[in-house]
């Protein structure tokens, strides 16, 4: 033990000299989940917020269009310009107005685009009543064979392609909905009666609920997503500065002394992983005073870990030995200073974008979601998961933290196993 | 006198290299000897000292320190051994007191011996007022002087230098071949590789010219200097030994 302590207390004081580690280990992670959360939770409050301004070239006096602009600006979200230096709004100027980039969406109501629907309608109902109800004075009526009318939606192509869908879906539940009242009141029209279809009441509502709430838990937020993922992503990131610290000690010479002292790789090796390990958990105790203390004071949402702590400790745990396995491995495996940090960095962002840290498994292709099971950043974040949104008990978190530690172990194994190999010479 | 070093028909050859880099050599070391083991380049000088510290293992044959063989013993060897490569086996960023307080303690000395030791080796040395300063502060030639440090602190009885006054200037040098003499004379045995054949010639009691993997010539200085009846030059008998050929292939 005594030489251990000396080992990891040569392992603290070298850590402490390294300034530009110690700011990869400590204040970038800090500095990440800072602003992204910020960012994210002003996009998600932004939703409601923000008014969208889109641009509507209107060719069509018509009811059916008046409702769709009277909608579309009830609707909160949407600023509708319709005209332009004092004039009407046209295709031409609306689609220069998206290719400058001043405007990023631009809808084009067709010309007589009322009427056409309201006759369609109308021959539609007609014709079906008809069928039911036929009368002997009334020839069925001519059904119009004209394609429908076309509502273009210009969109800015720097938008992204996610964005642009959700905005055609609203734009089209919109008019879906107007088109359904046209039918509705042509019904009526032709029936000779005042109905109230359903009342204004929708049939069915969709009421969004967290799994916790009867266990006294609150809907997820920007930060309980969050914290999770960067905490991963900070542990993970000492592979960085581990890695480089046993590649400067194999090319400094002291790799060699080391290994002419009476003290065994095992004994060196453990105050290492000790040393990094302390550090990780610091790290995850940093993340979550930031998140506890920090963001409710920035005026973000705030994070409950009550009666999580220890659970979450013992994920943050797992995944660090996981984080240092790996460092170890690529710290023996690289020769130069040049191979094991930008090695360590890009893996460490493909583990994470693989592992689900900044996009959900369930949306990336089957390949990418298989990768994903063999992602340690992924156990650890269903860990992390499991504890703070799931709420679930130590003994479920088994499966994730054993598939962390066997990393471990493989990662030590191989690195020793190569170590011995490359000193039989 | 008794042996301290024994070494029995030790062959190495690297793998991926057709040549033999020690070819059944065998040496024997009495206690209290500074031996200087002198070769061109490739000899087998640098090998044989990583064989007799545990760096390596030969291919073939055996060899003893203080009774003990390595494969059974090599904790305790390596307890009694000091080692002291031609490279800076030095942390840059931790001074020199923190980086002997480390190497000290791997060999298991306590804080206060340890701080003793660590006060009278940097005051021999002359480096009392840069202690505390990092080394990455220092000169080479105060670098080599706190890595030869580091290999004695724990009083070693057998102690391996690979080149320990290469690229140094002349204090310096002087500063570690006084220190050298001082711990030989409190009972150390010396193995000193090096290409400084008039430093082996004034400092080595004996030589060892190694080359091809094989000892040419091992005996006392005096003696190997004597060559047909006359008093020759350490590099002269060096010349004789080894050729003029250059060793650029190796």
């Amino acid at each position: 033990m005594f030489k251990i302590f000396h080992a990891i207390l040569k392992e603290l004081r070298l850590l402490k000299r390294d300034i530009v580690g110690f700011a990869i280990i400590f204040l970038m992670p800090v500095v990440l989940i800072i602003t992204i959360t910020s960012i994210q939770n002003s996009v998600e409050e932004g939703q409601n917020n923000i008014q969208l301004p889109i641009l509507l070239a209107n060719n069509d006096d018509g009811e059916l269009s008046r409702n769709i602009i009277s909608d579309l600006k009830g609707n909160g979200n949407y600023q509708i310009v319709t005209s332009f230096d004092n004039q009407k709004l046209t295709e031409e100027q609306g689609r220069s107005l998206i290719k400058s980039g001043d405007y990023k969406i631009l809808i084009v109501n067709p010309e007589a685009f009322s009427a056409f629907i309201d006759e369609q309608t109308n021959k539609q109902v007609e014709n079906l009543l008809s069928q039911v109800m036929p009368s002997e004075d009334q020839a069925a009526p001519i059904v119009s064979e004209e394609k429908a009318k076309e509502v273009k939606i210009y969109f800015d192509p720097a938008l992204r392609e996610s964005f642009t869908s959700n905005i055609k879906r609203s734009i089209e539940g919109m008019v879906s909905e107007l088109e359904k009242n046209t039918i509705y009141k042509s019904f009526e029209k032709e029936l000779g009666a005042n109905i109230d279809f359903f009342g204004s009441e929708k049939l069915i509502k969709f009421t969004e609920t967290s799994i916790n709430l009867d266990k006294g838990g609150m809907k997820p937020n920007a930060v309980e997503h969050n914290l999770p993922s960067w905490t991963l992503f900070a542990i993970f990131f000492i592979v960085i500065p581990l890695s480089i610290n046993l590649v400067k000690e194999k090319n400094q010479g002291t790799y060699i002394r080391l290994r002419t002292l009476p003290i065994s790789k095992f004994q060196l090796m453990m105050s290492k992983i000790i040393v990094y390990l302390v550090v990780c958990m610091i790290q995850f105790f940093l993340m979550l005073l930031v998140a506890i203390y920090l963001f409710p004071a920035m005026g973000l949402p705030h994070l409950n870990i009550d009666g999580k702590l220890f659970n979450m400790s013992i994920v943050a745990l797992f995944a660090g030995l996981a984080a240092i396995g790996f460092g170890v491995l690529i710290g023996t495996i690289a020769k130069t200073h040049e191979q094991a940090a930008p090695f360590g960095a890009t893996s460490v962002v493909i583990l994470a974008a693989v592992g689900g840290l900044w996009f959900p498994v369930f949306a990336m292709p089957e390949s990418m979601q298989m990768m994903a099971k063999i992602s340690p950043m992924n156990w650890g974040l269903e860990g992390f998961y499991d504890v703070l949104l799931r709420d679930v008990e130590l003994l479920a978190l088994v499966p994730n933290l054993l598939l962390l530690l066997t990393f471990f172990i493989i990662n030590i194994t191989i690195a020793v196993a190569y170590e011995k190999k490359t000193n039989q010479v | 006198m008794d042996e301290i070093i024994e070494v029995k028909s030790i062959s190495k050859k690297y793998k991926g290299t057709d040549f033999m880099a020690l070819d059944d050599l065998s040496l024997s070391v009495n206690k209290g000897e500074i031996l200087g083991l002198l070769g061109p380049n490739g000899a087998g000088k640098t090998t044989l000292i990583s064989i007799l510290t545990g760096l390596i293992k030969p291919n073939k044959g055996s060899f003893t320190i203080d009774g003990l063989s390595f494969s059974k013993n090599a904790n305790k060897i390596k307890q009694i051994i000091g080692a002291v490569p031609q490279e800076y086996a030095l942390y840059p960023k931790l001074t020199a007191r923190e980086n002997l307080e480390f190497f000290g303690s791997m060999y298991g000395l306590k804080k206060d011996e340890l701080s003793k030791r660590i006060e009278e080796g940097i005051s021999k040395m002359g480096l009392k007022k840069f202690t505390d300063r990092r080394i990455d502060t220092f000169s080479g030639g105060m670098k080599r002087r706190i890595n030869l440090l580091a290999g004695v602190l724990h009083s070693p009885k057998v102690l391996f230098l690979d080149e320990p006054t290469v690229g140094v200037d002349v204090q310096s040098k002087h500063a570690i071949i006084n220190f050298l003499n001082h711990l030989n004379k409190e009972g150390a045995t010396i193995i000193y590789s090096s290409h400084l054949l008039s430093e082996a010639q004034s400092f080595c009691t004996n030589v060892a010219i190694i080359d091809g993997g094989k000892i040419k010539i091992q005996g006392p200085t005096k003696e190997v200097l004597i060559k047909d009846g006359k008093v020759k030059t350490l590099e002269e008998i060096f010349i004789d030994t080894t050729g003029k050929e250059l060793r650029d292939n190796v």
